[in-house]
């Protein structure tokens, strides 16, 4: 009050100035003066106005492509804060929860996290998508083109898989004018998936220019992209074992004779930094501790009730596997003083029971959960396609009788690279050789079983080395049935007490592109629930 | 305004044109524009949504002269583009040559404001889950918000905090008030004024102080306005009027999703606990917040008022100047030149400790913001032939606005309780530039035949910058005709005025942001590891926009009963906006989610009726007394062909329609049922309400008796629903009494499954939680009327009688009882006040969030001059 009073003051005594100096007329002409010369906004042109001076108007593709693969290497962790993550994990029982609202998984209880994946096609599919619309018609840039193909591939089998029939052939074309694009069947996005991966593999020219340091899982290398592609042709190829088991065989083969990732320097990885720059931070675990482990030296009270869940420690333990002291930890009272420390032993890893709580149970803080140096370390990797799976992918085939080489040998490869790949994570991570070695004896490839147990045994070990990566876990034990996972039946749940199946198409799909989204409804006639399913599931009506 | 003094506030004249566009009038001070963009931070993501006020929200209603509303085509002309959805025009007070020395004026205002509406909960079971109380200290907070526990007995039962209290219900009513204060708002204004040949000046400041009815929550404004008329010669004059406004907010209350939002905890904890127990929300020690339930965006209410934090700043300079120039004595030349400037630090923060962040974030932005406008006009007076009189005025305008914001967004505080951007571990900066200008030519000529018989025609061409040369001019003309018929015809001597009026008229805007018609890229901040990274936008920009036009047709007639005793004016207009530009979704799986599309035509046809009354009117005692009366129908006419056909198209509709889904239904309407999970089937979605009400009126009467006078307005809306997420929450929480059925013994719920055939099952008692849970979808449940009827306010002055004070030279004195938002005379709204909807920047006024308690303001007035 005060301030204004004398600004008040202020205003009479130039009042009175103006009055004895009668001379108002030339200070008001002045000022008007003044005023309209300083705002030069008058006399820019009008189209000059509309120049963002703080954007591009240009794609560059090296640097969209980045995005993209940024965007897309963790989608299930990151979009919508936490996305299918809760979902996947947790219906394939690795991670429990005693919340309601995060307990998807969980419980079959809440489907409101289920839709969110829609959302790749308007991010990183639509980037990719802008890459390839600037260099394909370049010769010179053929094997951008071809990486951003193998790229595509790569996001749309997750869609595909965890959708069923999606817009595939018309999708991404709103630059062209297309904002209703028709449904695809699986099968025919399957077709065309593997057709993608053979072409764009075979256009590689390592004498052209390549997306170079901004390719963050080869660094441009075309060699290291054709063993990529194989390795997700192989991977597709298995995914049609149960429905078209002839083409599965035919592109199992031709991927194999290709080449698949074996080494460990092939693996494709995303690396990320433990620094100020928060996107720069591994997503999964950035993800996992913002979501629920936060503040893991308390050890109680994680944000969304998490833990690993009881079916997951448990089989580690029974197999004496020594990955479960490199990803799990149980918080405990500092036996030098104060606060919480981290404890690796086996004996006291105990895992939450899934779909058995609402509420924190008192004894919440003696369950384990996550491991702050490995699992949840901001300067870890995101592991995309691994020699693990390639080598479990292999052991599958052998016992198909599509591979000539040894399942035990492939298996047992699949194991130590599955083990070695957690030294990526920290040095807390690396396991020792004698170790992993112990593990094989005491848990060999059983060569003398039957096709079934050899089968539940790859795919047990795929639900482990593959730890982290959601997408394919659930979609390798849909179908599988592998590893054998008892459904939770929580009161009120919306599946009837069995795991979900599918994610569910978002209503915008519904609401904005209705004559195409209910072709393909009415053609799979399984419904849009967490219990549908798609086309290469066994479980699809045929 | 929905969230205490100096938040935003809603003014529709005549129905939403635009979909998506502002449909708020333009506020006009002493002619010229000022900006009235909202500032509201809206951060979803964390919780923190606030509304920090609009433009008009910093105008000291004691500056003002005379405030009048131009509706349809009548500000076409001088006003433009910018006038397209009607002008409100703000005269500010000033100085008069009457005024014998220098005239001071003292105003002083205090107003009290008390929660007046409260919900109605069920208190029968109390906390818990599953028909079970917690057992301990974990399940007290897992069960925090839910209400589904066992019958209330009063028997010492566990919650949130370890400690044992008595199970039976506190009421939400008690919660309420014991949570929030009475608010409050303290205004006082001083004026001088005076004038002599030459000059005429009026000087004012203001200072208000405010506080809401959340605890530490103030605003406060001082304005300094100084308004100078200079006579400097017999052909030119020159006026100005310079405002200055000085604004800061300090926790503001948060109006979102959860997070700093308090009303969440208020409302929604379950029905034995009381509020007061979650006081101080946090521990002293280590500043970790106290939690309630295990959702933790959901903050600790006291943790949210007193640890959560944000405060803003304005500064704001409007400044007008004018020059008039008399050519000859019916020729004058007009330079006007307006700038509202305003420059805006807002910073807000979660400490460390905040639950669901718990190493803190901080935030600030900074906002600088220009409109200006320059106007030039020539206006021409002439009578000619046999009692023409002709006005022909030609003038041009420019407008240039500017946005400039810079943000900081951080997080992780290195040390605690030191809130500043120099203490983060993450600091990300971002900065947006926005510039649009319009060029502006217009004409208009009115002649007036001997005062009965009026015709005005007008033309005006805008240019915008916001679209691509090609396409970014519109011209558009209007033309207007009256007569008075009192004067042309000799009227029955009841009938002491009557005049008969038309009108058409066009205006041309263009509601497109600076730069959205070009498709722009950027980068992430420091790239990643060492690599540059590129972002993109899911909107697909459209280069072909044009402007929109608005056609209003009117006609109308005014007439004057009994020696202007009683009074009718009646108008019927009809609005049509075509080429709206609308934001467009589009299907995600296309590769984008919007676009912005030239495809809306909305149409607003309605009538309005006013009819005035002086029955009484004597030396001692009058009494006057008017009704308004308003009916607007709008309707969506055309759509994009995406959105013309479903469900859930606006197409034929309000374009404030409400969708949603609700239950499922057979053939027979029976309800249908998923075998699978005994849920009810979610059926398609379908039109649920309309938010912006078709019908409203108001009643006014004004009595005087001496020196007394009553003024009571009485207004009312009909027509609108929208969609309560707080009930959809209390009703999930089993905290409504539509929860009780089958808390007992179990529900069974009877229809038909997917194929057709008989379905039942039965749901046993302790499943209640989740089954009413599951009703959260069904959004049938939760519309509320808006209807209402209200005693707006009762405002009883008395004029003291200043000549038979003749200790104090005063001129004037007036004390009043002000009363507002009196009392609800009719609703139809179960829990909350019908005008709970919630942000009003929304077109559509359907949805309403958890919201603060409206409030019932009572204060005084004085008045003194001298």
């Amino acid at each position: 009050m005060r301030k204004i009073l004398n600004l008040t003051n202020l205003f009479l005594n130039q009042y009175d100035i103006m009055k004895k100096y009668s001379n108002i007329y030339k200070i008001g002409l002045a000022m008007a003066v003044v005023v309209m010369t300083s705002c030069n906004d008058f006399t820019d042109s009008l189209s000059d106005l509309n120049k963002n001076p703080n954007a591009y108007e240009e794609v560059i593709p090296e640097f969209l492509f980045s995005n993209s693969m940024l965007d897309g290497v963790a989608f299930n962790f990151t979009n919508g804060a936490d996305g299918q993550h809760f979902i996947f994990a947790q219906a394939m029982q690795q991670f429990s929860t005693h919340s309601e609202v995060r307990g998807t998984g969980d419980k079959y209880f809440n489907e409101s996290a289920a839709r969110s994946h829609w959302a790749v096609y308007n991010t990183a599919l639509a980037d990719n998508e802008r890459v390839i619309n600037v260099v394909k018609d370049d010769p010179n840039s053929i094997n951008m083109l071809s990486a951003a193909r193998i790229w595509k591939v790569y996001m749309f089998h997750i869609v595909t898989d965890v959708h069923g029939d999606v817009p595939y052939f018309e999708a991404l074309k709103s630059s062209e004018g297309n904002l209703q694009p028709k449904y695809d069947t699986q099968e025919a996005i399957y077709e065309d998936m593997l057709n993608e991966l053979e072409q764009a593999a075979a256009a590689f020219n390592p004498s052209l220019p390549t997306f170079g340091p901004s390719d963050l899982f080869y660094g441009g290398d075309t060699e290291k992209w054709k063993k990529l592609a194989n390795s997700l042709m192989l991977r597709l190829s298995m995914r049609l074992t149960e429905v078209r088991p002839d083409v599965a065989e035919a592109w199992a083969k031709k991927a194999i004779a290709g080449g698949v990732i074996i080494n460990d320097e092939d693996i494709a990885k995303v690396n990320y930094l433990d620094g100020q720059i928060a996107d720069s931070r591994n997503p999964k675990a950035a993800n996992l501790l913002v979501q629920d482990y936060q503040n893991p030296q308390a050890g109680v009270s994680n944000t969304q009730g998490g833990k690993y869940a009881e079916t997951f420690i448990e089989h580690l333990k029974m197999t004496g596997d020594p990955r479960l002291n490199v990803i799990s930890v149980v918080w405990i009272d500092n036996p030098d003083g104060d606060g919480y420390v981290y404890d690796t032993a086996t004996n006291i890893q105990r895992g939450m029971k899934n779909g058995a709580l609402f509420g924190e149970p008192e004894d919440f803080h003696t369950y384990s959960e996550p491991h702050p140096n490995t699992v949840l370390s901001y300067a870890s990797p995101v592991l995309t396609m691994t020699n693990a799976e390639t080598n479990l992918l292999l052991a599958e085939a052998a016992i198909r009788g599509w591979y000539t080489g040894s399942a035990k040998a492939a298996y047992e490869d699949a194991v130590r690279a599955g083990m070695r790949q957690w030294a990526l994570f920290g040095d807390e991570g690396i396991i020792s050789t004698e170790k992993i070695e112990a593990y094989i004896a005491r848990n060999p490839f059983m060569v003398e079983g039957s096709f079934e147990e050899k089968l539940e045994q790859i795919s047990t070990q795929k639900w482990v080395s593959l730890f982290l990566d959601n997408y394919e876990i659930f979609a390798n034990w849909r179908r599988t049935d592998y590893p054998t996972l008892t459904p939770t039946n929580y009161p009120g749940n919306i599946t009837g007490g069995t795991i979900p199946r599918r994610l569910i198409i978002p209503d915008t799909e519904l609401n904005l592109n209705e004559d195409n989204f209910m072709e393909a409804y009415n053609r799979q006639g399984v419904g849009n629930l967490l219990t549908s399913t798609v086309w290469w599931d066994p479980k699809f009506p045929r | 305004m929905a969230s205490g003094p100096g938040s935003s506030s809603r003014v529709v004249i005549r129905g939403n044109g635009s979909l998506n566009g502002n449909n708020q009038p333009l506020y006009v001070i002493n002619g010229m524009p000022i900006s009235n963009r909202p500032s509201t931070v809206l951060d979803q993501a964390n919780g923190a949504t606030t509304d920090l006020g609009d433009g008009i929200s910093s105008i000291n209603p004691d500056d003002i002269e005379s405030i009048s509303v131009l509706k349809g085509g009548a500000a076409a002309a001088l006003y433009g583009s910018q006038a397209a959805n009607g002008v409100i025009l703000i005269t500010t007070k000033k100085g008069s040559r009457q005024q014998k020395g220098i005239g001071i004026e003292l105003n002083s205002n205090f107003t009290l404001g008390t929660i007046n509406i409260f919900p109605e909960y069920q208190y029968e079971y109390g906390q818990g889950s599953q028909g079970v109380r917690p057992q301990s200290q974990g399940e007290a907070i897992s069960t925090g918000r839910l209400s589904y526990g066992e019958p209330m007995d009063g028997q010492p039962s566990i919650q949130f905090d370890g400690v044992e209290r008595p199970y039976s219900g506190v009421s939400i009513k008690d919660n309420i008030k014991a949570f929030y204060r009475n608010s409050t708002n303290i205004v006082n204004t001083v004026s001088f004024s005076g004038g002599n040949e030459s000059v005429l000046y009026r000087v004012s400041a203001s200072d208000l102080q405010s506080g809401a009815i959340v605890d530490g929550s103030t605003y406060d404004r001082q304005t300094a306005n100084v308004n100078l008329k200079a006579f400097m010669s017999d052909k030119l004059s020159f006026d100005t009027q310079i405002q200055y406004n000085y604004e800061i907010g300090n926790n503001r209350p948060g109006v979102g999703y959860v997070g700093t939002n308090s009303a969440w905890g208020v409302y929604l904890l379950a029905n034995t606990v009381d509020i007061t127990d979650l006081a101080p929300g946090y521990n002293p020690e280590t500043g970790q917040e106290v939690e309630w339930q295990h959702v933790n965006q959901a903050t600790n209410p006291y943790f949210a008022r007193d640890r959560m934090g944000n405060q803003d700043v304005k500064d704001r300079v409007i400044a007008q100047g004018s020059l008039t120039y008399d050519l000859l004595p019916n020729l004058f030349i007009k330079a006007d030149f307006m700038r509202d400037f305003s420059s805006w630090r807002e910073e807000d923060y979660y400490p460390v400790g905040t639950a669901f962040r718990p190493l803190g974030t901080y935030r600030s932005q900074e906002e600088l913001r220009t409109r200006s406008n320059g106007r030039l006009i020539a206006n021409y007076n002439t009578t000619f032939g046999n009692g023409i009189n002709l006005t022909a005025m030609v003038g041009g305008n420019l407008e240039r606005d500017i946005l400039d914001v810079s943000n900081l967004i951080g997080s992780e505080y290195i040390i605690p309780e030191w809130i500043s951007p120099v203490n983060l571990n993450i600091l990300a900066p971002s900065k947006g530039f926005y510039r649009t200008g319009t060029n502006s030519v217009f004409s208009s000529l009115d002649f007036n035949f001997k005062e009965t018989y009026y015709l005005s025609v007008t033309a005006r061409q805008d240019q915008f910058s916001t679209l691509n040369p090609g396409n970014n001019k519109i011209f558009y003309p209007s033309i207007g005709g009256s007569m008075i018929l009192s004067n042309a015809f000799d009227l029955p001597d009841v009938i002491s005025f009557a005049k008969l009026r038309g009108s058409w008229a066009q205006v041309g805007s263009a509601t497109v942001d600076a730069y959205a018609i070009n498709q722009l890229y950027g980068f992430r901040l420091g790239g990643h590891l060492g690599v540059p990274v590129q972002t993109s936008s899911s909107a697909i920009s459209n280069p072909e926009l044009r402007p929109l036009t608005s056609t209003t047709t009117e006609i109308g007639f005014d007439a004057q009963f009994f020696d202007n005793r009683f009074g009718i004016d009646f108008t019927l207009y009809s609005k049509i906006n075509q080429d709206d530009i609308v934001s467009t979704s589009i299907a995600p799986s296309s590769g984008a989610t919007s676009t912005l599309l030239n495809v809306g035509e909305i149409s607003n046809k309605g009538i309005e009726l006013l009819l005035t009354g002086n029955p009484i009117r004597t030396s001692v005692f009058s009494w006057n007394v008017s009704y308004n009366f308003a009916y607007n129908k709008n309707r969506v006419l055309t759509l994009a062909p995406g959105q013309a056909t479903g469900n859930s198209s606006l197409l034929g509709k309000d374009s404030s329609t409400r969708f949603g889904r609700s239950y499922e239904y057979s053939e027979d309407g029976i309800r249908v049922y998923n075998s699978l999970s005994g849920y009810a089937m979610l059926g398609p979605t379908m039109p649920l309400g309309i938010g912006v009400p078709p019908y409203t009126m108001g009643f006014e009467n004004t009595f005087t008796y001496k020196n007394f006078s009553l003024n009571a307005l009485i207004d009312a809306k009909f027509g609108n629903q929208f969609f309560s997420q707080a009930k959809q929450y209390m009703w999930r929480f089993g905290l409504l009494k539509e929860t009780l059925p089958g808390r007992d013994n179990g529900l069974t719920v009877e229809g038909v499954d997917e194929n057709g055939d008989a379905f039942s099952k039965d749901w046993p008692s302790s499943f209640m939680s989740t089954y009413y849970n599951n009703d959260g979808q069904y959004a049938t449940n939760f519309m509320i009327d808006g209807s209402f009827v209200k005693l707006r306010s009762v405002v009883l002055n008395y004029n003291i009688p200043v000549e038979k004070l003749n200790f104090v030279n005063l001129t004037t004195a007036q004390i009043s009882l002000v009363a507002r938002n009196l009392a609800i005379l009719y609703r139809n709204s179960d829990h909350f006040d019908p005008e709970q909807a919630s942000d009003p920047n929304s077109n559509s006024q359907n949805f309403s969030g958890v919201m603060l308690p409206r409030t019932r303001e009572i204060g005084f007035n004085l008045r003194i001059g001298f």
